[in-house]
């Protein structure tokens, strides 16, 4: 019953939260110097044309009325036209969404999985030449900035020995065919690299703190007692235990699975979600991001809450708060 | 998560910029010869004691876009202003983003000057479009007349050139109104930008260079020939086209991709001239235009293309206040129809009609956009008739078209495709690895050089036919001043620009119609760029500098300036 009362407690600030964002949002980027019309006029545009963009646009009502007429259309899942493409938001979206999960979602698990495996080795092996090894070569990894180990990525194996395109999603002028085609191996080889090993640093590094913790735990010298062999200890008794803080990093990168990543995605000319925010931001497209914000709100938000629900089932303790 | 990177890249970019800046400025105060106040100064006008009663010329600024939008012009901008306040004339720079360089130039005319760049676009090559920016008919507020020039001398031979019946005729109005802006500076352009691109030679053949595009232009599309393994052309852009429908589009991007699927009655060939193209015959008589279409012509669904949808299209396109077109389309009054004849009339004549206005306004199929909402249709599937017809889009990513076999001038190749790219760095590394057969954008002078030795790659260079320039704003002081202006004009220092920040890419020049345009008056003299000649300017018309240095308006009595009247 107190597990009910605390979902239902959870969801209801769930919708409370989804609804602020999406507030915040609205007037934000409004707030924000200039206005669509005025970025697309100009030399090549007439200005006399402004006023009937911003009646295109829905611009020339009071923001309370375009702010109402946008919840009214986002309860029906409807999130507007955007002012660039001048279709669909949800249409775009849900392109630009998939090839950023195309990238991001298998980037994120080689990560998590590697990362851990690496940082238990480490951890295991804390202040040996292994560990100090990888450990600095993470941070090397971490501190170099992307722009540039992308670069220098291209340069090696697109530029010098050819093996990868040098960007894009698919082959052009071919016969392409659909998306998932083992062509896209070639093209997502690259970004997907770089994108895993600047995700692995962060599990890697707590893993191996966390598994020191652990190492030193009474539970461990028990089974070492028992006399337990070292592979038994290390992996299944010390790293399963040592995980947990690792999976709680999660909620917190889940953001670039819609978020995408801008510095990746235009080094490797990918067309995700973070070039198009970055460009809508300078497009002045408001529903665009009215809409992108959304989707990464909901996404944090529910990721967040159901990771709350799950600690409130493993932990009794978190219900009574 | 998304925003704070952003923030990021751009601080990342400007203070990239703000390095070689401060090089540059470091580098120029050690190699020059240690200024020492008064000496250094190269002031231009009379110094006087006493400055009881004289009034200061307010300092002013120059609008430009910031180093992280667009670092070319704000290096420009930084060495016009460092030229002005080294003459003693109170310039200050004033750098803001794109959108508010718009709003401030365009949309509220809330600028003392303005450093501007005109691209080369193709109705740049007829001179209507520079000379109606000087126009009193659009200096109003929602006009393109950014200087607000106002003089009725002007009007006359504006309007004049316009109403013109023949070429001839048209050419003495031309000249007339190019010199007068010439003396009068309500801008001052200085610079004509080197053009240049490249293609994949090492796949394709065929390709020429256009006034105003050295490479990306739709003869190339239509000409080309590939030599390779892939028949179809790639070009590579950073911005792409982002609706495909006419009426809603904005950009010029939109414009190049859409007169690949549409047809225009006549486009503009790659010498500058109209030349017939959807039209057989174009008769121009007064104010009405009579067009007959070419035989035989088919939209991409087979269905045929008529002088009702020619008739339909230029009513459409204006009731629906299509961004691009409707504008071009201003003076028509009514359309008819008899066979394959279209007569078009104007409420007065208009040489600029054909070459504007019919070289870019597409052809739509009545029958698709009869009774459809423009502003609600994305056309993600658009039919035209011109040489590429739809295949296929991925947003962000390409746009495919296909040859149109049935055109009366099929292209080359078996289609065309267009490549977003991310960076022109990427573009320009996809070139090389033949990924990409066409660069869309136009490169620096650097990054041309870095090219002219790869293989397989040919570079291509033009003169654009736009240019840099200082929009003086008239509707302020001292702007309204003929003399103020000369001497401002005078003072840019247009070799330096041309030397430190474009290496040497760009012509210098002093007119708004382009040397290599039949239009541009031969005989026309280049605007001095020496300090005697702004120095002399200021002394004409009276100011005089105080004896900290402060620029005073002309005592009364000594007032020589030539002032348009403030509004």
């Amino acid at each position: 019953m107190a597990m009910l009362r605390y979902a239902v407690r959870r969801v209801t600030w769930m919708a409370v939260t989804l609804f602020l964002v999406t507030t915040a949002t609205f007037f934000l980027f409004r707030a924000v110097p200039g206005d669509p019309s005025v970025a697309l006029i100009g030399p090549d545009l007439d200005p006399s044309v402004q006023n009937k963009l911003r009646s295109d646009f829905g611009l020339d009502k009071s923001v309370l009325d375009q702010y109402l007429s946008f919840l009214w259309q986002a309860l029906h899942g409807d999130l507007g036209i955007s002012f660039r493409y001048r279709q669909p938001v949800t249409e775009v979206l849900a392109e630009k969404l998939l090839n950023t999960l195309l990238l991001v979602l298998p980037a994120m698990i080689v990560a998590f999985v590697l990362g851990s495996a690496i940082g238990a080795v480490a951890g295991v092996n804390w202040g040996r030449a292994w560990d100090s090894g990888l450990s600095r070569t993470f941070l090397a990894v971490k501190s170099a900035p992307v722009f540039w180990t992308g670069t220098l990525l291209l340069m090696v194996f697109s530029y010098q020995l050819g093996w990868f395109p040098t960007g894009g999603m698919s082959q052009l002028g071919g016969d392409g065919g659909g998306i998932f085609t083992l062509e896209l191996l070639r093209y997502l080889a690259l970004p997907l690299f770089l994108l895993s090993i600047v995700f692995m640093v962060e599990p890697m590094l707590t893993m191996r703190t966390s598994m020191l913790e652990v190492l030193h735990a009474d539970f461990v010298e028990l089974a070492r007692a028992q006399g337990l062999s070292r592979r038994t200890i290390v992996f299944n008794k010390a790293a399963r235990n040592a995980l947990l803080p690792v999976v709680s990093l999660l909620p917190a990168v889940s953001s670039h699975l819609v978020g995408g990543q801008v510095i990746v995605e235009t080094i490797f000319s990918w067309p995700g979600m973070g070039r198009e925010m970055v460009e809508a931001v300078n497009g002045f497209d408001y529903p665009m991001l009215q809409g992108a914000f959304l989707l990464i709100a909901a996404l944090v938000i529910a990721v967040n809450a159901i990771s709350d629900l799950l600690y409130a089932y493993l932990d009794p303790r978190v219900r009574l708060t | 998560m998304t925003q704070h990177q952003t923030g990021r890249v751009r601080r990342r970019q400007a203070s990239g910029v703000l390095l070689v800046a401060t090089c540059i400025v470091a580098t120029a105060a050690c190699s020059g010869v240690p200024s020492d106040g008064a000496e250094e100064r190269r002031e231009i006008a009379q110094r006087v004691e006493d400055v009881e009663g004289l009034r200061p010329v307010e300092p002013f600024t120059v609008l430009t876009k910031t180093a992280a939008d667009d670092p070319r012009r704000f290096e420009e901008a930084r060495l016009i202003v460092e030229a002005w306040q080294a003459a003693g004339i109170p310039a200050e720079l004033e750098a803001v983003d794109s959108a508010e360089v718009s709003e401030r130039g365009f949309a509220n005319k809330e600028f003392d000057t303005y450093l501007i760049a005109y691209d080369p676009t193709l109705e740049r090559l007829d001179p209507d479009d520079f000379l109606s920016r000087f126009w009193s008919g659009t200096a109003e507020s929602d006009g393109s007349n950014l200087s607000g020039y106002r003089n009725d001398e002007y009007d006359e031979l504006y309007l004049g050139q316009l109403r013109a019946g023949t070429d001839e005729e048209r050419m003495d109005f031309v000249r007339e109104a190019e010199r007068l802006l010439s003396e009068e500076q309500p801008a001052a352009p200085y610079l004509r930008q080197t053009i240049g691109s490249a293609y994949n030679s090492g796949d394709w053949t065929g390709a020429v260079s256009a006034l105003g595009n050295p490479v990306y232009h739709i003869w190339n599309s239509l000409q080309m020939r590939p030599t390779g393994d892939r028949r179809t052309l790639v070009v590579g852009v950073i911005a792409e086209t982002q609706t495909l429908n006419p009426v809603t589009a904005t950009t010029s991007e939109a414009a190049i991709t859409l007169s690949h699927i549409y047809d225009s009655l006549v486009r503009i060939g790659p010498e500058g001239e109209p030349v017939d193209w959807a039209a057989s015959d174009v008769q121009v008589e007064g104010s009405t235009v009579e067009v007959t279409l070419r035989d035989g012509m088919t939209f991409h669904d087979g269905r045929p293309v008529t002088g009702e949808d020619v008739a339909f299209t230029i009513d459409y396109l204006l009731e629906n206040e299509a961004p691009l077109y409707a504008a071009k389309l201003d003076g028509v009054t009514s359309t008819s129809v008899e066979g394959d004849t279209v007569t078009i009339k104007l409420d007065s004549p208009s040489a600029s009609f054909v070459p504007t206005a019919l070289a870019t306004v597409p052809i739509l199929p009545k029958h698709v956009w009869e009774g459809v909402d423009p502003a609600d249709f994305a056309n993600d599937q658009p039919v035209g008739s011109g040489p590429f017809a739809f295949e296929s889009r991925k947003l962000g990513a390409s746009l495919e078209l296909q040859a149109f076999e049935d055109h009366f001038q099929p292209p080359e190749a078996d289609g065309i495709i267009w490549a977003t790219f991310g960076s022109i760095d990427a573009e320009i590394g996809a070139l090389q690895q033949g990924e990409i057969d066409i660069l869309g954008d136009f490169l620096s002078v650097s990054q041309l050089d870095a090219l002219k030795d790869a293989d397989r790659v040919t570079v291509q260079e033009e003169t654009s036919h736009g240019w840099n320039g200082v929009h003086f704003n008239m509707r302020r002081e001292p702007f309204n001043d003929l003399h103020f202006r000369r001497a401002l004009a005078a003072l840019i220092p247009v070799d330096d620009i041309r030397e430190i920040v474009l290496r040497g890419g760009g012509e210098p020049t002093s007119t708004v119609l382009a040397e290599q345009l039949p239009w541009h008056d031969t005989e026309l003299e280049d605007l001095s760029r020496e300090l005697e000649a702004a120095t002399q300017e200021m002394e004409e018309a009276g100011y005089v500098i105080g004896s900290d240095g402060t620029l005073y308006y002309p005592p009364e009595g000594e007032d020589n300036r030539a002032l348009q009247p403030l509004p």
